[in-house]
C-alpha cells in the first residue's frame, strides 16, 4: 500500500488532537506544521477545543525562574481546562521602569505592559480571561487586574485596548494573603477580610473578569468564623478549589475541596468535602493538590504537593528548597534541592496547562483600521 | 423505505449492496439521493474497495445511534476494537475516505486514533509515514529544535 497524500484539512484534523507538548516536538516535521503551531489562530482554537489537556507543574524558584517540574506518581495527571499564561514580574522590572510581562512559556510569546508606579506601590497583578463569545469555548479575551492589598484603586488592563482604566472598588474587602491567589477558568480567587466586619474572619473572594465584579463570588468556607488558620489555596485539576486549613482545636491539618466551579456556578451551589487530614508535623507554606479523575478510575488517590524553603542555621543567607509529596495515612515523600543563596522570591508550585493560546500583540486591534 | 437497497461501487470496480439508511451515513451519498431520488447505483471514484468495505462496516454499526448511556458505551468499545485492526498506513487511507465520503463520526474517530498513534513519533518517522518532505535547511531545523527545549533557562526568560 502506498502512502496516501493527505489534504491540508486532514492533517489539521489529526494535529489538532495531538496533545500540546507532543505537538511542539512535531513542529520540526516541515514548515507547514510549524506554521500551524506558531501563527495559526484558527488552528490554535481547534486545538484548544479538541486536544486532550495536560497539566504541568511548574516551580517558581529563586531569582524568579520558572522550571517545569516532573512528578511521576503512577502515570498521568489528567486535566480539564486550561490556564495558559504565566504572569510574572521580571526581576528587573523596577529597573526597567516597571513593566510587567504576559508570557505564554509554551509558545514563547510575550507581551510587555507599562505599569507605571504600580509595582513600587506594592500592587498585585493578576491575569484572567473571559469568553467574548459564549458559544465558542476558545474565543478568550485576556485582562490584567491590578489590585491594592487594601481593596482600593482597582484597575484593569485589557490586552486588546493597550490602556489602564479604573474600575469601581470591590465590596469593601482587603486582601488577606496575596501569596495565595489562584486562577480558575479565567477567574481569580483569593482570601479577603471584610473591612467593616473583620471579626467574621476570612472569606474566599472571586473576581469575575467578564463582569469585572467580585461580590457575586464570595464563597463560604468549610468552617464559619475565625477558628482556624488558613495555610493555602490551590486549584485542583482546573475545575475545583481547595483550601489547606488548620482548625484551632485539633492536632490535624485538613484539606477541603469544593465541588466543580464554572462561570455559571452560584454562591449557594458550592459545597466542600474534606479529602485529607494529616497529623500536624510541620508548617507547610505552599501546596497543590493532585486528585486524579474519579470518573476514570475508582481508585481515588489523593496526593498533595507542597514546597518549602529551609534556612541554613549557620548562615542565613543560604537556604534550600524542599518538595513534599503527601498522601493518605500521613505518608510523606521528601525531595530536597541543593543549598542556594537566599534571594528573590519564595518557592511556589504553579499549575500550568500548555496551550497554543496567543498573546494579543500590542496595538493589535488598532492596526486593522490603519 | 429502509429496505431500499443502494449499490456503492469503488474506484477499483468492487460493488457493495447496502441498505439506504446505511448509505445515507455517507453524506456524499445522502446529497446525491436528495438531488435525484431514483439513483440506486453510485460510483465512488476516490476510494478503493478494501477501504470502502471498512467504511461501510463502520456505518452499519452506527446506523441507529441510540442516546442511552449503555448503547453509547457499547459503541465506544466497538470503535476502539475496530480501530485496533488497522496499521498507520491504513488509518491514513481511512481518514482520506472519511473526508471524501463525509462520514463525520468516522472522521473524528480516525483522526483521534492517528493523533494518539503519532504523538510519540519522531519528526523523521512522521515524514516517512506521512510522505512529508523536510523543507527546512539544516540551520532552520536546528533553530526550531532549539526553540523546543522545554527548559526555562535564564536565556528563555522574557526580557524587555
Amino acid at each position: 500500500m502506498t502512502t496516501p497524500e493527505l489534504t491540508k484539512d486532514s492533517v489539521e484534523e489529526i494535529l489538532c488532537r495531538v496533545p500540546a507538548t507532543n505537538l511542539k516536538r512535531l513542529r520540526c516535521t516541515c514548515k507547514q506544521w510549524n506554521r500551524l503551531f506558531k501563527d495559526d489562530e484558527r488552528f490554535a482554537r481547534e486545538h484548544c477545543d479538541k486536544a486532550a489537556k495536560e497539566v504541568l507543574a511548574l516551580m517558581l524558584t529563586e531569582k524568579y525562574r520558572i522550571s517545569p517540574m516532573s512528578v511521576n506518581l503512577n502515570g498521568d495527571v489528567p486535566s480539564v481546562e486550561l490556564k495558559s499564561f504565566t504572569l510574572c514580574t521580571h526581576e528587573g522590572s523596577l529597573r526597567y521602569g516597571s513593566q510587567i510581562v504576559v508570557w505564554n512559556p509554551f509558545t514563547g510569546q510575550t507581551r510587555w505592559i507599562e505599569s507605571g508606579n504600580r509595582c513600587k506601590e506594592g500592587k498585585i497583578f493578576v491575569l484572567g480571561y473571559y469568553y467574548q463569545d459564549k458559544n465558542k469555548s476558545c474565543s478568550k479575551s485576556y485582562k490584567v487586574l491590578c489590585l491594592s492589598p487594601f481593596g482600593n484603586d482597582t484597575e484593569i488592563y485589557e490586552l486588546n485596548s493597550d490602556s489602564w482604566r479604573t474600575i469601581p472598588d470591590g465590596p469593601g474587602y482587603y486582601i488577606s494573603d496575596s501569596g495565595h491567589m489562584v486562577s480558575l477558568k479565567g477567574n481569580t480567587y483569593w482570601f479577603a477580610r471584610e473591612i467593616a466586619k473583620p471579626h467574621l474572619g476570612i472569606s474566599l473572594l472571586g473576581f469575575d473578569f467578564q463582569t469585572e465584579k467580585s461580590s457575586s463570588f464570595c464563597l463560604p468556607l468549610p468552617y464559619q468564623g475565625p477558628l482556624y488558620e488558613i495555610l493555602s489555596l490551590s486549584v485542583v485539576r482546573e475545575e475545583k478549589l481547595s483550601v489547606f486549613i488548620q482548625p484551632v482545636y485539633t492536632s490535624k491539618t485538613e484539606i477541603w475541596v469544593t465541588s466543580k466551579i464554572d462561570n455559571t456556578t452560584t454562591k449557594g451551589a458550592v459545597s466542600w468535602t474534606k479529602v485529607l487530614s494529616l497529623e500536624k508535623k510541620r508548617k507547610i507554606t505552599d501546596l497543590q493538590i493532585k486528585d486524579p479523575d474519579l470518573q476514570i478510575t475508582d481508585q481515588e488517590k489523593k496526593i498533595v504537593l507542597c514546597c518549602e524553603r529551609w534556612m541554613v542555621m549557620e548562615d542565613e543567607t543560604k537556604s534550600f528548597d524542599k518538595i513534599f509529596i503527601l498522601g493518605e495515612d500521613n505518608k510523606v515523600i521528601e525531595v530536597s534541592f541543593g543549598v542556594g543563596i537566599t534571594e528573590g522570591c519564595w518557592p511556589a508550585i504553579l499549575n500550568y496547562v500548555p496551550s497554543l493560546a496567543r498573546v494579543e500583540p500590542a496595538g493589535g486591534k488598532r492596526k486593522r483600521g490603519d | 423505505m429502509s429496505s431500499n437497497k443502494i449499490v456503492l461501487t469503488s474506484s477499483d470496480g468492487e460493488s457493495f449492496e447496502v441498505e439506504e439508511v446505511v448509505a445515507r451515513k455517507l453524506q456524499i451519498v445522502g446529497h446525491m439521493l436528495e438531488d435525484d431520488c431514483v439513483i440506486n447505483e453510485i460510483p465512488l471514484q476516490n476510494v478503493t474497495g478494501d477501504i470502502l468495505s471498512m467504511v461501510i462496516e463502520y456505518c452499519k454499526t452506527h446506523v441507529d445511534e441510540e442516546e442511552s448511556e449503555e448503547a453509547q458505551t457499547k459503541l465506544k468499545t466497538w470503535d476502539e476494537e475496530f480501530m485496533k485492526k488497522f496499521d498507520i498506513k491504513t488509518l491514513l487511507q481511512i481518514i482520506l475516505a472519511a473526508n471524501y465520503l463525509n462520514v463525520k463520526g468516522l472522521l473524528d474517530l480516525v483522526s483521534q486514533t492517528i493523533a494518539d498513534t503519532i504523538k510519540d513519533y519522531t519528526p523523521e518517522q512522521i515524514r516517512e509515514v506521512f510522505g512529508v518532505e523536510n523543507d527546512y535547511t539544516e540551520e532552520e531545523e536546528a533553530e526550531v529544535r532549539k526553540e523546543n527545549a522545554w527548559a526555562f533557562d535564564e536565556a528563555d526568560t522574557p526580557k524587555p
